[in-house]
């Protein structure tokens, strides 16, 4: 019989990663930092946010993009867009994607966050007002 | 509408997010003998005032101000309404607020509770500074004890002594955790 996980091993997954970090060169992170925004909301939530933040997490994990840090915004009001992003690149002004499913997860990290292109469905923002 | 009930639990929390909970505590109970399916979610935000309190399952009820209604606790008193349940919510200002979502388990309408883990993750690793913690119940058919699996987010950081859970390596561990222990209360 498998034997299921217990916290135990937790301390040891914590070990490795911190050497794992310690390897890498600290500091060059920050002024590099991009950031996406998946606004949560319930528009948002019930059109696959969720999925999304998770695509956005599982992605960036096996690229080893530790450069981008995926958190969640409330709503940004485009419900007829469901599920939006924010994205925001070094030194730049946030952009909103609409209609981010797991495809479009997968074309943002490669072209917008890998590329720095801008890609089609950009929401104009008119305001800056997250709630 | 939310396809799963762990999609419900996700929206509620994060009225209590908003609502400026610093704990906040989600119970999901499956219990097969009573046939009853209970969620409760509780903070100790801000409150609710009893004026909005009398209103709060009418979508016209919000606090937002990008649009005019309120979708979360409208959807899941439907929800609850439409599987022989009822959604009660109590609130004290400065004290905190309960929802308590109860569904006849073997309801036809019932929404299945969905994928638990990813709605735990995704609010446990937006909001490190708010503890939550998660309690899981379970009763077969022909037993008398309660099955309970718990986590909280202040023992997982008292093990992970400053490593983030946004950390790769320790998200998909206790994501996998959260996975296998509550399957593992079913069996
Ligand atoms: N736990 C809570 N603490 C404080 N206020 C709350 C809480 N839950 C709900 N409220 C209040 O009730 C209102 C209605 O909540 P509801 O979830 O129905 O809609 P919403 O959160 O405003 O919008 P949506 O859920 O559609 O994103 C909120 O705007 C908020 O003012
Ligand atoms: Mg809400």
């Amino acid at each position: 019989m498998a034997k299921i996980k217990s916290l135990e091993e937790l301390k040891k997954i914590k070990e490795q990663a911190q050497q794992s970090v310690s390897l890498r060169v600290k500091g060059d992170n920050i002024e590099n930092l991009v950031q996406v925004r998946v606004a949560m909301a319930t528009c948002g939530i019930a059109a696959g946010a969720r999925e999304t933040m998770n695509e956005f997490i599982k992605v960036l994990n096996e690229e080893h993009m530790d450069n981008v840090v995926v958190t969640q915004t409330g709503c940004m009001g485009y419900c007829y867009a469901e599920p939006t992003i924010e994205l925001t690149m070094p030194g730049k002004e946030p952009v909103v994607y609409g209609n981010v499913d797991k495809n479009k997860v997968h074309e943002i990290v490669e072209k917008a966050i890998k590329g720095g292109e801008m890609l089609d469905g950009i929401i104009p923002v008119t305001h800056n007002t997250v709630e | 509408m939310m396809k799963e009930l762990a999609l419900h639990v996700l929206d509620i929390s994060e009225n209590s997010v908003r609502g400026d909970g610093k704990h906040i505590e989600i119970l999901l109970r499956e219990d097969l003998r009573d046939d009853t399916l209970v969620i409760r979610i509780t903070d100790d935000g801000r409150g609710i005032a009893p004026d909005m309190l009398k209103t709060i399952k009418d979508p016209f009820t919000t606090t937002r101000t990008l649009r005019k209604v309120g979708l979360g606790i409208p959807f899941l008193n439907d929800t609850c309404l439409m599987c022989g349940g009822k959604l009660e919510i109590s609130s004290t200002v400065g004290v905190g607020t309960t929802v308590t979502a109860s569904m006849q388990y073997s309801h036809i309408d019932r929404p299945p509770v969905g994928d638990m883990p990813s709605t735990l993750m995704t609010l446990f690793s937006s909001y490190p500074d708010i503890v939550f913690r998660f309690q899981y119940e379970y009763r077969a058919a022909q037993e008398e004890e309660m099955r309970v699996f718990s986590i909280s987010t202040e023992e997982l950081a008292q093990i992970l002594e400053g490593v983030p859970l946004t950390n790769p390596s320790v998200y998909m561990w206790v994501k996998e955790y959260l996975q296998e222990n509550m399957e593992d209360l079913k069996k």
